[in-house]
């Protein structure tokens, strides 16, 4: 939507200027009568009368065929009027006059990528550039072209260069964060094209499902997956993950166990069997076994230390679960959760006033998170109802 | 056009490769689990009876000693019905249902019962009548009959809850009755058995959703306040349906498949306390009293009780799928919310619940009070026990409660002592809001039994069998229930008022031979003359127990003002010691068990009604 106006209004403002009529090789155009026509377009436009100007460079371009001024200012007008199919061929006659009119290659470059003609875009704006390769303004318009013509590298490396000299430009870092994932899905695909059977494929296929909470579909290409490489390290995790997020806690249980058949010393399916465990109240003895493990190969796995507090709380052993917890604090100190559960710890030791301090804290950040929650509903609701 | 859809094409691919390598990293453990627009704990794994029905739908027993009958039929009840929208239940409205309040309008010593109703598009649409609701009058003999009509109570607007007080101290109960739109009914009692909607001259008729209300005398004026909880702002012109404006996202699939919207993902409706101004009119005080909820939490029931001993009523209110409150009365006319620092706010597992209903009751004899929430289905319903001064932790699974509850959607509960063994016992009914969970092994059901818990003594409770043709094989789709001795008798009934069908009167019918007595508390000047608020302390053969008179609770319904207790096999009662509303206390020497006797403040027992032998 935001498709480089500012830039391109950046662009017309460059050219505003009009280019002050110079005897060419055919000088002797130049006459009193051209003369005047220019004063009065130039009048015309200091009004804001683009309609007038434009119709006394047209008379001056019938008098003086040859004045390549006079064609890049004609062009610049219906530029500004964003008549781009008529800019197009009075540009390009002024061009065939004279070459080296750089804004006016500029500007017939820009009135292509608007007419959507981006192969025709591309070697003008690139001209432009090395006419004037500090002009940004040129730079993130050739970034755009280059994108819509689909040669995403170079409009990767026009983007960093633009963006080493305006490292603040929000839209810039966006449309490279765009160009980024638009390469990245051409990436994906290719795994597609090679074989859409592969395990890989489907497992790709099951991320897109997951990342949209299609978790039914999810299930079924991460299957899929499996059954293609069951001893492939990463499918049964892929596809427990998913009952986990569904809350499916036995079938989760079986794809974590079968991960760790695969894969023992993998730290986030042993935290994840283990919750899993804890979370359909299995046994907390064997949860906090998995988590014991997780955590020694992860110690800085902070969801397994959670768990395991849970675990040692529910096994009464609230005093053990102390040091996971304020580990956790440290490192996330505004996730609730922990704060409820160090009010469990503190109460089962008779710390009555840190439980209710933490509870306290608990409900605070509860309280937050609840009052965002309702504002975007509501900002969403109004917005829903709003539009027509 | 061509170009801006091929544009926004490209914006919804890149959004969702965004997504997948946000996806990439783990976040800290998740608390909750979200099954479409309500909370879940999870997906459970379906429990099966022998004949592979799901469990709330069979498990039955034929054996066994059957302790409450369905006497629906008998009673009369069965001569009204609830209905709702229609049997699709396509949006959230259809499948709330309604409460059910158990008072003694015409002050002639037995229970009255009053049910509403909900609506039907054609009664909307003016096309047909609307749904009455009930109010069935004890005829003293087992039955009842439906004087609604002449009493002038039919509602015949949407209705959710009810609550009885007597909020003008003319010593006769009235009625508040909550409706999804037009605005909510005060029936103010015309000592004549009829009523009069005085709600919009009161200033308490509000207009938009309102649910479980609550009676309770906040600032101790001795007059009865009111607080009605909100539930979603919800327009009959446009009813939320997946993608439309009124939903913030898409909250309208259970377990994957498509079911009405809501509560997530609707904006929820604020509540409100309406300050009793002694003259007939009300205040709504709730910004100043510190609880409007502010977030717009989907409110379902409330109940005034004092949580902390102080003699000033807290607040408690039962969310769906979101936080509950507790509100700590501080007596100048203001409320602290306490509810995450109580502990009540989330089940032990730090996770909203989708709060139906609420059950307070002193279940340890040990003078606190605690409180049954009950809640979704692949969740268990939560038992919240008292620790201390606004301190709950929560022991449904040592408590025997939660394994069992875990199918089930739980509406209204309340702990009542069934058997008169001096330990209270919990009932809860049950009901799914999704009819499409019959289509699918989930091992839940759109009827459920309901559960009636054992107090085992000891802080367990165990699981009473439903036995073949007793009412606890009932497979009802339940709402609000309602608790109170219909009969006289000693023994605590319930009534149900279940979804597009006639309402259930399950009878205490337990063959006990324990001991029992009851109390019909008069307030004094300077207090709600129907003693809402008071507590009384029992102790007989050296147990105490604690019994409150209280209005509101269990899933938008109204239980029997008067305090009953078990005795088991005591047959002296060695002290009574009430706490009236405000805090004034007062000893009375009760003679004999068996009895209901009416207490007046400062005057002692007043009156009797006794009965031969226990509970029968």
């Amino acid at each position: 939507m935001f498709r480089g106006l500012k830039w391109l209004s950046g662009i017309c403002l460059a050219v505003v200027v009009v280019v002050p009529l110079r005897a060419q090789s055919t000088g002797d155009e130049v006459t009193p009568a051209v003369q005047r026509l220019y004063a009065e377009a130039r009048t015309a436009q200091q009004q804001g009368d683009a309609t007038t100007a434009i119709a006394k460079y047209r008379a001056m371009i019938r008098v003086a065929p040859h004045l390549a001024p006079a064609y890049n200012n004609l062009g610049m007008l219906y530029f500004n009027e964003h008549d781009y199919s008529k800019a197009v061929p009075v540009l390009e006659a002024g061009l065939k006059l004279n070459a080296d009119m750089s804004t006016a290659v500029a500007m017939l470059g820009l009135s292509y990528f608007e007419l959507g003609e981006n192969l025709k875009a591309e070697p003008l704006l690139e001209r432009a550039l090395r006419a004037n390769p500090a002009d940004d303004n040129l730079q993130i318009s050739l970034a755009h072209v280059l994108l819509a013509v689909g040669k995403r590298d170079d409009a990767v490396q026009r983007l960093n260069e633009y963006l080493r000299r305006n490292p603040t430009d929000q839209e810039a870092w966006y449309l490279l964060g765009k160009t980024y994932l638009q390469m990245s899905e051409d990436a994906l695909a290719k795994v597609n094209q090679i074989d859409p059977n592969s395990y890989v494929a489907h497992e790709v296929a099951g991320e897109i499902d997951e990342s949209m909470k299609n978790y039914d579909g999810a299930l079924v290409e991460f299957k899929k997956s499996v059954d293609l490489a069951p001893q492939q390290a990463g499918t049964h995790l892929r596809l427990g993950n998913v009952y986990w997020v569904m809350g499916k806690w036995q079938s989760a249980q079986e794809q974590f166990h079968a991960e760790l058949a695969i894969a023992p010393t993998d730290c986030i399916a042993r935290w994840k069997l283990a919750d899993s465990i804890l979370r359909a109240d299995g046994s907390n003895a064997e949860a906090l076994v998995n988590l014991n493990q997780s955590i020694a190969g992860c110690p800085t796995l902070m969801q397994a230390r959670v768990d395991r507090a849970q675990a040692l709380i529910k096994l009464n052993r609230q005093k053990e679960a102390l040091p996971d917890l304020l580990m956790a604090e440290k490192d996330s100190p505004d996730e609730p959760t922990i704060h409820f559960l160090l009010a469990s710890v503190y109460r089962a030791e008779g710390r009555t006033d840190e439980a209710r301090q933490e509870l306290h804290t608990y409900g605070e950040l509860q309280r937050q998170a609840s009052a965002a929650v309702s504002e975007r509903a509501n900002e969403e609701i109004k917005e829903k109802s709003q539009s027509h | 056009m061509k170009r801006s859809k091929k544009k926004a094409r490209a914006t919804e691919r890149l959004i969702v490769l965004t997504v997948l390598l946000a996806c990439a990293g783990t976040g800290l453990a998740q608390m909750g689990s979200q099954q479409g627009g309500t909370s879940t704990g999870g997906v459970f794994a379906p429990v099966h009876d022998t004949n592979n029905r799901p469990i709330t739908a069979g498990g039955f027993v034929s054996k066994g000693t059957i302790v409450f009958k369905d006497a629906t039929h008998e009673s009369g009840l069965d001569s009204w019905r609830y209905s709702s929208g229609t049997p699709a239940k396509k949006y959230i409205v259809e499948s709330l249902g309604g409460g059910v309040a158990l008072l003694d309008y015409n002050n002639d010593g037995w229970l009255d019962i009053y049910l509403v109703n909900g609506m039907t598009y054609d009664a909307m649409s003016g096309k047909a009548e609307p749904p009455h609701a009930a109010l069935f009058r004890n005829n003293h003999d087992g039955t009842f009959t439906n004087v609604a009509v002449q009493a002038g109570v039919t509602n015949d607007r949407w209705g959710v809850g009810v609550a009885v007080g007597d909020f003008d101290n003319d010593g006769w109960s009235d009625i508040y009755v909550t409706n999804i739109s037009g605005g909510n009914r005060l029936y103010h009692n015309n000592h004549d058995g009829t009523f009069t909607d005085v709600a919009q001259k009161a200033g308490v008729a509000l207009g938009t959703w309102s649910t479980g209300p609550t009676f309770g005398d906040y600032d101790g004026d001795g007059f009865l306040d009111l607080f009605v909880p909100g539930y979603v702002s919800y327009d009959f012109s446009h009813p939320p349906v997946a993608r439309s404006d009124q939903v913030a996202s898409n909250n309208c699939l259970f377990r994957g498949e498509p079911v009405f919207c809501g509560p997530r993902g609707l904006q929820g409706e604020h509540d409100h306390l309406f300050h009793n101004n002694g003259n007939g009119t009300f205040t709504d005080v709730s910004a100043t009293a510190g609880v409007d909820d502010a977030p717009g939490y989907y409110g379902l029931t409330s109940l005034f009780a004092d949580l902390d001993g102080d003699g000033k009523p807290d607040l408690l209110v039962a969310n769906d799928s979101t936080p509950n409150y507790l509100y700590q009365n501080k007596g100048n006319g203001k409320f602290a919310d306490v509810s995450f620092e109580s502990g009540y706010a989330v089940n032990g597992q730090g996770r909203p619940t989708a709060t139906m209903g609420i059950a307070v009751g002193d279940y340890l004899n040990n003078g606190k009070l605690d409180i049954a929430d009950t809640d979704f289905s692949d969740d268990y319903d939560v038992l919240y026990q008292n620790d201390g001064p606004l301190s709950y932790s929560d022991v449904s699974y040592p408590s025997g409660i939660a394994a069992p509850t875990i199918p089930f959607l739980g509406w209204g509960a309340g702990f009542i002592d069934f058997d008169n063994d001096g330990w209270k016992d919990l009932f809860i009914a049950n009901g799914h809001v999704y009819p499409q969970v019959d289509k699918h092994d989930w091992g839940t059901s759109f009827a459920q039994r309901p559960l009636l818990f054992r107090n085992m003594k000891n802080g367990k409770f165990s699981l009473m069998p439903a036995i073949e043709g007793g009412g606890l094989a009932l497979v009802l789709k339940a709402r609000g229930a309602a608790f109170g001795d219909l009969f006289n008798d000693g023994k605590i009934d319930v009534v149900i008022n279940n979804l597009d069908g006639p309402p259930t009167l399950l009878r205490d019918i337990d063959p006990d031979h324990n001991h029992w007595v009851e109390f019909r508390l008069i307030g004094g000047p300077g207090e709600p003359r129907d003693a809402i608020g008071a507590s009384v302390f029992l102790t007989a053969r050296g147990i105490t127990q604690r019994g409150d008179v209280l209005s509101g609770g269990s899933f938008a319904s109204s239980n029997d003002l008067r305090v009953h207790f078990g005795l088991g096999q005591a047959t002296r009662i060695d002290r009574v010691e009430l706490t009236w509303p405000g805090g004034r206390k007062e000893k009375v020497a009760v003679p004999t068990p068996d009895c209901i006797y009416t207490i007046e403040q400062g005057h002692g027992i007043t009156g009797r009604m006794c009965r031969k032998g226990p509970g029968k």
